[in-house]
């Protein structure tokens, strides 16, 4: 039976193969029933999304958009410059409910049956340096916009050593670590791509949104065991910047 | 494409400076496709329009990072794709919430929500019933035209991953549209990255 190669039906489908290539492709095609019906599968889909019209905002919708992301950035008062976002989010309640829960718990349970993460001595936590997030400058921020998982924003210092302390953000997160993995979402997806790559595809992942005075994260985590974290990473849901360093256990 | 972006850096420098008219040209740059990319994938107008929205002051809000070394539209799609996947999390966790009996509001709005997606309704459903990943996929690629380089560095996964999900995602759209009976898939016993 001949196998045939998806990539370049995918591209005969797509016209975007050189005449000569397509004509000579098409030939081999059509004596194989499986690629011929998948040619035709893929051209199905393709005619079908290029010919649906384009969607568009009516004329209000647009007058609308446009005010409103003017007021949000108080364009009347010139152009605001970039600043920390006060974006609009639902109430995010599951961890203040849960540390509440906790709370209670921790007066009548030992806390040491509760943390496995390690003893005291443990939670000076071993981080990249604190001194290499504040001294990131406006370049490296917008390499690490556009970042990709093969080299996430943080990634070539994944695992480097360091005694730094851990930036406050993570040190408020780590200070807890049982119940941060028990307020694991399990149906987060939102920069799971980059917390593979960063953090180890492989790995036993768990994931939260974190709410803070100034909006959310998304938090990921390496639980190896399911009692504690290994490593920590903490991202801007909206373009999946990492922004603290990585935090890795000692 | 170059010159796009050259206007759109330039655009981008007049903002920063204060010109408000250079927003504007910013918003009607981009804002069409913005919105197609949000409709398509949240298949709801209202939560479309407030995707649209939370991208553009999100990306104007962070735009003084944004140094011009890749495609300002590559940044701003990937920030509405990432807006609209948050989106729809927030409606999934809303939606399992139940209302009280009787609490509900009347169910009036069925025909305006089908007029609300512009796209053939078989063509909806279709698209609707892909995984998400292959659906972002099939619509950065197919439906908006994007580069599989450009729709790569948007989705942060190799070229290789969208190839894959792009052919994987026409198949099960044919399928869907009832054009296709199912095939064998090729790629399962093959490591297509």
């Amino acid at each position: 039976m001949t196998r045939y190669n998806p990539d370049l039906i995918a591209a005969l489908a797509a016209g975007e193969l050189p005449p000569i290539q397509a004509a000579a492709l098409e030939r081999q095609i059509a004596a194989d029933p499986r690629a011929a019906a998948e040619l035709a599968a893929q051209r199905t889909a393709l005619r079908a999304l290029r010919d649906a019209p384009p969607p568009v905002l009516s004329a209000e919708e647009r007058t609308n958009l446009r005010q409103a992301v003017a007021a949000s950035l108080h364009l009347e008062e010139g152009p605001a410059a970039a600043s920390s976002p006060t974006r609009r989010r639902i109430p995010w309640r599951p961890l203040a409910v849960a540390a509440a829960a906790l709370t209670a718990l921790a007066v009548a349970v030992p806390l040491v049956t509760l943390l496995s993460v390690g003893d005291q001595g443990d939670s000076a936590l071993s981080t990249l340096a604190q001194d290499d997030l504040t001294a990131r400058g406006a370049e490296e921020d917008e390499s690490s916009l556009m970042a990709t998982p093969e080299q996430p924003p943080g990634a070539a210092t994944l695992g480097a050593e360091s005694d730094h302390a851990a930036g406050s953000a993570v040190a408020d997160l780590l200070s807890d670590p049982a119940l941060l993995i028990a307020s694991a979402d399990r149906t987060l997806t939102v920069c799971a791509t980059e917390a593979r790559s960063l953090l180890g595809g492989e790995s036993p992942l768990a994931a939260l949104m974190w709410q803070q005075k100034d909006g959310e994260s998304a938090v990921w985590f390496v639980t190896p065991d399911g009692s504690r974290i290994s490593h920590l990473a903490v991202f801007d849901p909206d373009d999946c910047r990492l922004l603290e360093p990585l935090y890795t256990s000692p | 494409m170059t010159g796009r972006r050259d206007s759109d850096s330039a655009l981008i420098e007049r903002y920063l400076r204060g010109d408000v008219d250079a927003f504007n040209e910013l918003m009607r740059a981009h804002e069409d496709r913005v919105f197609a990319i949000c409709l398509r994938m949240l298949r709801d107008r209202e939560a479309a329009l407030d995707a649209t929205q939370e991208t553009f002051i999100t990306v104007f809000r962070k735009v003084d990072r944004f140094a011009g070394h890749s495609a300002f539209s590559t940044w701003l799609y990937r920030v509405a794709v990432n807006t609209c996947y948050d989106q729809a999390r927030r409606s999934r966790r809303t939606a399992t919430e139940p209302l009280a009996e009787g609490e509900g509001p009347p169910d009036h709005h069925t025909a305006a929500d089908l007029d609300s997606v512009e796209l053939r309704p078989d063509l909806e459903a279709a698209l609707a019933s892909l995984p998400p990943e292959f659906r972002t996929a099939v619509i950065l690629c197919d439906a908006e035209g994007l580069a599989l380089q450009t729709t790569a560095e948007i989705l942060g996964v190799p070229v290789g991953t969208v190839k894959s999900r792009v052919f994987r995602g026409r198949r099960l759209l044919a399928d869907a549209l009832g054009n296709l009976r199912p095939l064998p898939d090729p790629l399962r016993d093959e490591h297509h990255d």
